[in-house]
């Protein structure tokens, strides 16, 4: 890689003052933002492709800025400049509205455009109004604030009544008006959700997929949040699982292949059936290990699931929303290290199975048929013992996708990084 | 926007992190002071993407630290700045807004159509049923998608642009501010840096600055901070840079190939940035991968 990097090239760059181009795959999150190309022309309608990044140059040059780097420069900060001094602005036949009730953490809408109301918040009915409402959460109300299609106003004593001058006017004094500041100032740190979780929720919307909270809110039934259904422990598992353990003991008492324990040479020479998967087998020790009781976190505990995710184009229910397609713990990453083992084991005991499944299923064959009475009855009860043998396919897709899975998201200071964390399945996938 | 102090800028701190609102102090801060902080807001125009973001600018504490530590800017408690306006301030904020409007109709009503008018919805729709109803002549046996809900416009409401407030440039905005690192740190809405490991970060993150470098969030390439030459705009980082808070510190083997090895991999040195809390000096040791073989 550093020779084919470092040979001479026949074709002349474009810029002279980049000698060397970032165009691995590692570098793209250093890419040039070329931040003309999103400028607040661009909003009306005329650009659909996303926008693309740019190239950079290695430096600026030793003696001081060139007109060409500053020239450059400027113009980029100009374009960044214009960018984020586009305002919210949207018709009033599409802006919705909602009033942030501070005593609750939550905003009841009070006028809903668009689909995006599909998949957020909750319908509730309160003692003060005679109809179900639908209330959003916190990070719900201030993604919509932000992105320009939600005016908020905050719930106010000071708002008269008789206030109404222009009944036409969908904009009509209700509380008090809220800025996209003042929002982020008053939403977060409350009802149980901080800046970072914000953030992971904020990328994940602007990405399209349906985020929901992984936990119900406390007191509010009506939040109908997807439940993993735990491994069942019936008396017959516990039962199973005893005489497995019982079985596997015993099996390693009686069953110990005494020649094995010799030089491999020496032990082929006594004993001709020796190969080399008895061999590894006998050098397992402990062959796997998986918990019998299921220990969640604590409920404080930074590492719980906060937010299920949906594809966008998965179908979606309020009332019993499907299984997600993927659970996320946000970490700070200033204030949380890497979870334990421990942790990690809690935190996988309560997820269920990924739902990758290989594509063909072949039955696993016996290689040896047993020969004898006794022989063949412990061969029919080991089979009963282990009924979930494993399937062969492609090992190593199974390898890598693990059993189950769980993605963090680690924020520090604005900047998120994503990370699956898979539980390791190599126990079901013996290579020999 | 706010009155600001000695030509100060304001930090707004919330939740013990600080922001900036102002397109202007966002430019100031990167060409004048080479401070770029992080945009984590949604672009209103563009929002459907995470390439590009908006406002607000999130400071690294860090940056908030020095920036406030130079004289620079100030810190504004926003929780605190926001009170509660009055009916009298709350009909004049109406009031205001509708003369603004009153202005506004002409334009939008003749020259500039809004992003989508009546009939192109009506356009749209007729396509969009086309488009279905040829789905559901291919596909029968597929369960028909909800329906989307006609769109709520009707055409006696009158629909006129508004425009949602990004800044609380109210008349009950009072910025509460604090003019050094302790006074904020007494009244609890700033606390950074409170261990050795963020005193050492500070030091090491200012002397940097100093030299003239840009730094930007080093979380993606496994150090603390990216090290440009430049602005980050325009320029490639050099280096990624790991704090050492202090001089007695074990460092590992394997994390020195660690970093060698993704540092070449991103085609940059890390950068190990040693602090001597009893000295009051900053070192540096770039790592490489050397290449043999």
């Amino acid at each position: 890689m550093d020779a084919a990097s470092e040979s001479p090239q026949a074709i002349i760059k474009s810029d002279v003052n980049a000698p060397e181009e970032d165009k691995s795959d590692s570098g793209d999150d250093e890419q040039m933002l070329d931040w003309s190309k999103i400028g607040p022309k661009a909003s009306k309608g005329v650009q659909k492709a996303l926008p693309k990044r740019g190239e950079k140059a290695f430096e600026p040059i030793a003696v001081g800025p060139s007109a060409y780097q500053k020239f450059t420069l400027d113009r980029a900060r100009e374009a960044m400049s214009e960018a984020l001094s586009t305002p919210r602005e949207i018709q009033t036949k599409r802006l919705s509205q909602a009033i942030w009730m501070p005593q609750y953490s939550l905003a009841r809408v009070t006028d809903a455009r668009g689909t995006v109301f599909d998949t957020v918040g909750f319908t509730i009915k309160r003692n003060d109004h005679k109809h179900k409402r639908l209330e959003l959460l916190p990070e719900e109300v201030l993604y919509m604030v932000e992105r320009g299609s939600m005016l908020c106003w905050r719930e106010s004593s000071n708002v008269l009544p008789n206030i109404k001058e222009d009944v036409n006017d969908p904009v009509q004094l209700v509380g008090d008006p809220m800025s996209a500041q003042q929002c982020f100032a008053e939403m977060l740190g409350v009802g149980g959700i901080t800046l970072e979780h914000y953030q992971v929720y904020a990328y994940l919307k602007r990405f399209g997929y349906t985020v929901r909270r992984a936990q119900s809110l406390p007191g509010y039934h009506e939040y109908a949040v997807y439940r993993h259904a735990l491994p069942a422990v019936s008396f017959l598992s516990t039962i199973r699982a005893r005489l497995t353990r019982l079985w596997n003991s015993m099996n390693s008492i009686f069953q110990i292949n005494w020649w094995s324990r010799f030089h491999p040479g020496i032990a082929s020479y006594f004993q001709r059936t020796v190969h080399y998967p008895s061999l590894f087998k006998s050098f397992r020790v402990i062959p796997s290990f998986t918990p019998s009781r299921v220990v969640p976190l604590e409920p404080s505990s930074n590492y719980n699931v906060f937010f299920h995710v949906w594809k966008p184009d998965s179908p979606w229910n309020r009332l019993t929303p499907p299984r997600p397609d993927f659970d996320i713990v946000v970490i700070n990453a200033r204030t949380t290290p890497v979870p334990t083992i421990d942790e990690l084991t809690m935190l996988f005991g309560t997820l269920p199975n990924s739902s990758y499944q290989p594509t063909q299923k072949v039955p696993v064959k016996k290689l040896q048929t047993p020969s004898g009475l006794l022989a063949r009855y412990l061969a029919w009860i080991r089979g009963l013992l282990q009924s979930q043998s494993t399937a062969k396919g492609n090992a190593f897709a199974h390898l890598k996708a693990g059993k189950k899975s769980v993605i963090f998201a680690v924020v520090d200071a604005g900047t998120t990084s994503l990370y699956r964390f898979n539980e390791g399945c190599f126990d079901e996938w013996p290579m020999i | 926007m706010e009155d600001t102090i000695d030509g100060r800028i304001p930090l707004h701190v919330s939740n013990k992190t600080a922001f900036v609102w102002s397109v202007e102090d966002v430019a100031t801060l990167r060409a004048t002071h080479h401070v770029c902080g992080v945009l984590t807001g949604t672009l209103p125009h563009a929002s459907q993407q995470n390439v590009f973001l908006g406002l607000p600018l999130e400071l690294l504490p860090e940056e908030v630290v020095l920036l406030v530590k130079q004289g620079i800017a100030y810190i504004v408690d926003d929780n605190a700045s926001h009170a509660t306006p009055t009916t009298e301030q709350l009909v004049q904020w109406n009031e205001k807004r509708r003369q603004a409007l009153a202005k506004l109709p002409a334009r939008s009503s003749s020259s500039l159509p809004p992003t989508l008018n009546d009939e192109a919805l009506k356009k749209r729709l007729e396509r969009q049923q086309k488009k279905e109803a040829q789905l559901l002549a291919k596909e029968e046996s597929l369960v028909t998608p909800d329906q989307p809900k006609p769109p709520a416009s009707s055409s006696k409401e009158q629909s006129y642009s508004f425009t949602i407030p990004a800044t609380s440039d109210f008349s009950w905005y009072n910025a509460k501010t604090y003019i050094t690192l302790d006074e904020a740190r007494t009244s609890g809405v700033w606390s950074y840096p409170h261990t050795p490991e963020e005193v050492a970060r500070c030091r090491v993150f200012e002397d940097l600055w100093k030299q003239g470098y840009f730094m930007g969030n080093g979380l993606r390439f496994g150090g603390h901070w990216l090290v440009y030459p430049g602005d980050p705009l325009r320029f490639h980082s050099h280096f990624v840079a790991t704090v050492i808070p202090s001089p007695v510190m074990t460092i590992h083997p394997i994390e020195i190939i660690a970093f060698g090895r993704l540092g070449t991999a991103t085609k940059k040195s890390h950068l190990l940035c040693g602090w001597d809390e009893e000295k009051q000096e900053t070192s540096y040791y770039s790592i490489e991968w050397a290449g043999f073989g």
